[in-house]
């Protein structure tokens, strides 16, 4: 390094340049998060208005004077005096919900655990071969597991069945190898001194699991639920694929249920309807993500991805 | 005093632990593997042998085995190429677009968020906010924005009628509907990457001259190159088996039209009327499978660490390397 160069870094206050980049980056994201936040904006202002004041406004964002409207949203919950699809295709998705992450979360933890803390011969290479599995394109089961579900189902006359379809949309998205890794991973961290301790106090394994490990590794836990939850919600392809067969517009869940409304003519006028379900189906996962998006965030920082 | 008595254990009492030890390990083994066997193993198993048979899930009696016909038929009939191909084709060409700017994008982000400006915690959740929506209401919310007629909000906008969801330009729209709804994944993992670069590398670039470009390319990136290997993973994947953007972003008129190899396999297996074709549409999912496996291996290669410095993501999926 020669005087010059020291010079200029004695010269240069560092604190001053870093305030110019981040005005600089504060007005960028500031444009982006706009753009960002637009789609909402209009989904929310569309949903206000009336079917006229859409073809009749279409360059305002929200209704024109006096043409607020929640009519839109009544709508959908209760017609003819009795209870419509939407809650019916959000209760759906939600039981969905729910029981694939009470599944996933059970047997994956369970299996990590014997990964993490269990001695059986060939433990490894079981570990790794189950890893090696992921490079596995999933997309080659799928003819031969909706074979099952329809050949099954004709056997046993249940494929019409809302137990059975929803048996099949949830289960195979289950046992989740990258779950069981970022799992085992948590696991790892433990101090095994704990685990062998709590042994040698002479409790079993269950009683470990559940009372010592399970409580350590609680904001895993946390972060696989929240990222099955919001997985299950929106998953689209194979619940649709299952659900199209049923002929019953109750069954359907809600990210299925919404594909009616794309795809539509141009200068279609179910617009305001469209918008209106759409606001009224991101509440739930709004309201989750209000409250956990920055464990969410910083979570995916510290689960799994390291480096 | 204890270590003698367990010294002292009777072999059949050894034994006796042994089992309660493997039954152990079976109870905490068996629910996993019980389900991954049954959803995941014999499904793709059942792929392999499917694929050289003619075969009808509602009527397994008329199963026959048909050898490679069903991969011939995939190379020469007309109608697999003006759809399967159809989309194969077209997903491929999209991707060579969407991958690179799914991956910029999020970088670019990240690293005006890294620098914490005011209110970032705020632009870092608006940012990922969009990921948790469901495509069903991305295709609502930009179909809706898109309408080609003149109500339609961009139309409206530029006072033009332009047919959004035709041709080429559908292909925009469709971009700019990924970039807004999936630019929040890459952009979390990478802000986490940027993140835990060690703050005193910068400095130690800062005296030896180095400006901001140079802490850029010879700091940042290769700290950060494990989760950057890791999103183009993820997004290669994903992007080759594009499915929900040109679902929901279509013309009513243009329903048919397949875009992209996973909504081949989706339409003729839900087609009652092809049930008798599941065969034909396994050995298509099984190229479509080859297809991803060779890019992600090239993907593999190309980002290969010459060092062999090997981190635990790299361990995991070193098969090709």
């Amino acid at each position: 390094m020669n005087d010059a160069s020291i010079f200029f870094l004695e010269k240069k206050k560092p604190k001053k340049r870093v305030n110019v980049s981040k005005i600089v980056s504060f007005f960028i994201l500031l444009i982006v998060c706009g753009l960002f936040v637009f789609p909402f904006v209009y989904m929310l202002g569309t949903s206000l208005k009336t079917e006229e004041d859409i073809i009749l406004h279409p360059l305002g964002i929200f209704p024109a004077k006096g043409g607020w409207t929640l009519s839109n949203y009544t709508g959908f919950i209760i017609r003819d005096g009795k209870l419509d699809n939407v809650p019916k295709w959000m209760f759906n998705s939600f039981v969905t919900c729910i029981v694939s992450i009470a599944v996933t979360l059970i047997i994956c933890t369970l299996v990590a655990y014997a990964f993490a803390f269990l001695n059986f011969r060939g433990r490894k290479m079981l570990f790794t071969t189950l890893i090696m599995t992921m490079t596995i394109p999933s997309v080659i089961g799928t003819t031969a597991q909706y074979s099952m579900y329809a050949n099954i189902g004709t056997l046993t006359k249940l494929i019409a069945n809302p137990v059975y379809i929803y048996f099949w949309i949830i289960m195979p998205g289950t046992a989740g190898v990258f779950t069981v890794y970022l799992l085992k991973n948590a696991l790892d961290a433990i101090p095994p001194e704990i685990v062998e301790s709590a042994r040698s106090d002479g409790a079993s394994n269950l009683r470990i699991y559940f009372r010592i490990v399970m409580p350590l590794i609680k904001s895993t836990l946390l972060l696989i639920g929240l990222f099955c939850f919001t997985g299950s919600w929106n998953s689209l392809l194979w619940p649709q694929l299952l659900l199209s067969g049923t002929g019953e517009q109750g069954y359907l869940t809600i990210t299925v249920a919404l594909i009616g409304y794309t795809n539509q003519v141009d200068g279609w006028s179910a617009k305001a309807v469209a918008m209106a379900t759409s606001a009224f189906s991101m509440i739930p996962i709004l309201i989750i993500f209000i409250f956990t998006q920055r464990r969410m965030i910083e979570g995916m920082a510290t689960t799994g991805v390291k480096r | 005093m204890e270590k003698k008595s367990v010294f002292e254990t009777s072999k059949r009492e050894k034994r006796k632990e042994q089992t309660k030890n493997r039954a152990v390990v079976a109870l905490f083994m068996a629910p996993f593997f019980l389900n991954f066997t049954l959803f995941f193993l014999v499904p793709v198993f059942m792929g392999l042998i499917l694929s050289f048979f003619q075969y009808n899930p509602y009527d397994s009696a008329k199963t026959a085995f048909v050898g490679f016909d069903n991969f011939v038929k995939l190379f020469t009939n007309p109608l697999i190429r003006s759809t399967f191909w159809h989309g194969m084709k077209t997903t491929l060409l999209f991707d060579v677009v969407a991958v690179p700017l799914m991956l910029l994008i999020p970088l670019g982000l990240a690293y005006l968020v890294y620098l914490e400006p005011p209110g970032y915690k705020i632009f870092r959740a608006v940012i990922y906010l969009p990921t948790v929506v469901s495509i069903s209401i991305v295709g609502i919310i930009f179909g809706a924005m898109f309408d080609g007629a003149s109500t339609g909000l961009i139309n409206a906008w530029l006072g033009t009628e332009i047919k959004w969801m035709d041709g080429t330009l559908r292909w925009v729209v469709i971009m700019l509907a990924s970039i807004w709804w999936q630019t929040g994944t890459n952009f979390v993992i990478l802000l986490a990457a940027l993140k835990n670069v060690p703050k005193h590398l910068y400095e130690a670039c800062e005296i030896d001259g180095g400006g901001r470009w140079h802490a850029f390319l010879y700091v940042t990136l290769p700290n950060i190159r494990g989760s950057l290997e890791l999103c183009t993973f993820n997004t290669l994947i994903g992007y080759l088996s594009l499915y929900g953007q040109p679902t929901v972003l279509n013309s009513y008129l243009n329903q048919g039209e397949i875009a992209s190899p996973m909504m081949f396999i989706q339409q003729w297996l839900n087609d009652f009327s092809k049930a008798n074709l599941t065969g034909l549409v396994t050995a298509s999912a099984i190229v479509f499978a080859i297809v991803v496996i060779f890019f992600t291996a090239i993907e593999k290669i190309v980002t290969k660490d010459r060092k062999g410095g090997k981190d635990v993501y790299e361990r995991r999926f070193n098969l090709f390397s």
